[in-house]
């Protein structure tokens, strides 16, 4: 049920129209568009790139390009992952804050109601 | 850095310590939420749009907007934060496709800084960000948080607020799509 949900919720099936309509990747996947290869081979492959199956393991599924491909794919991941963010982005947010020109919201019922004729003596 | 999802509880109280002492007028604490969460959120934003630049605009707008909401947080600051972050992103994803009506591969986001930053990035991970923008957000995000973030399925589900089943679903769809794209070229 929730697979079944999960395809009509994204909501994403405004896709743009490529000029390449010769090109087999021009047309947007939306969930719904991605068919699951259920085949043994692909599901080792989902099953090694979860880390249930050994390298050793999804080797003998004889798809050794594919997971040529994937170790790229991963080797370029972790890279991204090493990445931080820029000093300018907490320097950006600060400025503004110590300026005052955002700050926050109040709780909503929380705040008194001061009018001209509350008395504010103790 | 510490991960969404792999937060303690006692660092989510220390979290809400932190907020109440922010709200109560010591601003420059919000730093400290900054530099604990913003590498994997930067991460998330550049994954899902492809650009440093707008991984930086949705970051700044998301901390903006996190400080001034942040009397409305309930329960844990990380997973509140990531919401905002992913909703900008998601966001951002839904007006440049809106904007983009005719776009072909050379219209994909790509403003990094200088031409070294330009020559830095492999090919491949050129062809990856234009395969990712094939794809539903939903699948970017889900093949994001699993491959350039590292994620659980169980930290995204209780980020993303959605079952284990689903995300592996998404992962899977997302994994065989950009197969499907790059192998002709890698595989």
């Amino acid at each position: 049920m929730n697979e079944h949900r999960d395809v009509h919720e994204s909501g994403e099936h405004a896709a743009p129209r490529p000029h390449r309509e010769a090109t087999p990747v021009a047309q947007p996947l939306a969930d719904r568009e991605a068919p699951v290869d259920a085949t043994p081979a692909h599901s080792a492959l989902n099953a090694w790139l979860d880390g249930e199956l050994s390298d050793a393991s999804v080797s003998i599924a004889e798809q050794p390009r594919t997971i040529a491909l994937w170790k790229r794919v991963g080797a370029d991941a972790a890279r991204l992952r090493l990445m931080a963010t820029p000093a300018s982005v907490e320097a950006m947010v600060m400025a503004k804050i110590r300026a005052g020109e955002v700050t926050p919201i109040p709780r909503s019922g929380h705040e008194p109601v001061v009018s001209e004729g509350t008395d504010l003596r103790e | 850095m510490t991960s969404a999802a792999q937060v303690p509880a006692d660092m989510a109280e220390a979290d809400q310590e932190i907020i109440n002492k922010i709200l109560s007028g010591d601003r420059d604490l919000f730093t400290t939420l900054i530099r604990r969460y913003t590498d994997p959120l930067y991460r998330h934003a550049l994954g899902m749009t492809g650009s440093p630049d707008v991984a930086e605009d949705i970051l700044q707008s998301s901390f903006i907007k996190a400080y001034q909401h942040l009397s409305e947080v309930r329960g844990r600051f990380d997973a509140w934060l990531f919401r905002i972050v992913a909703n900008g992103c998601k966001d951002w994803l839904k007006n440049i496709r809106r904007t983009h009506l005719s776009y072909d591969e050379d219209d994909q986001p790509s403003s990094y800084a200088t031409p070294e930053e330009e020559l830095d990035r492999t090919e491949l991970r050129s062809d990856l960000d234009r395969a990712l923008a094939h794809l539903a957000p939903s699948l970017r995000e889900a093949f994001i948080m699993k491959h350039v973030e590292g994620r659980s399925y169980e930290e995204m589900a209780d980020l993303l607020g959605t079952t284990v089943g689903a995300l592996k679903m998404r992962v899977h769809r997302a994994r065989e799509a950009l197969q499907g794209l790059l192998e002709e070229k890698y595989a």
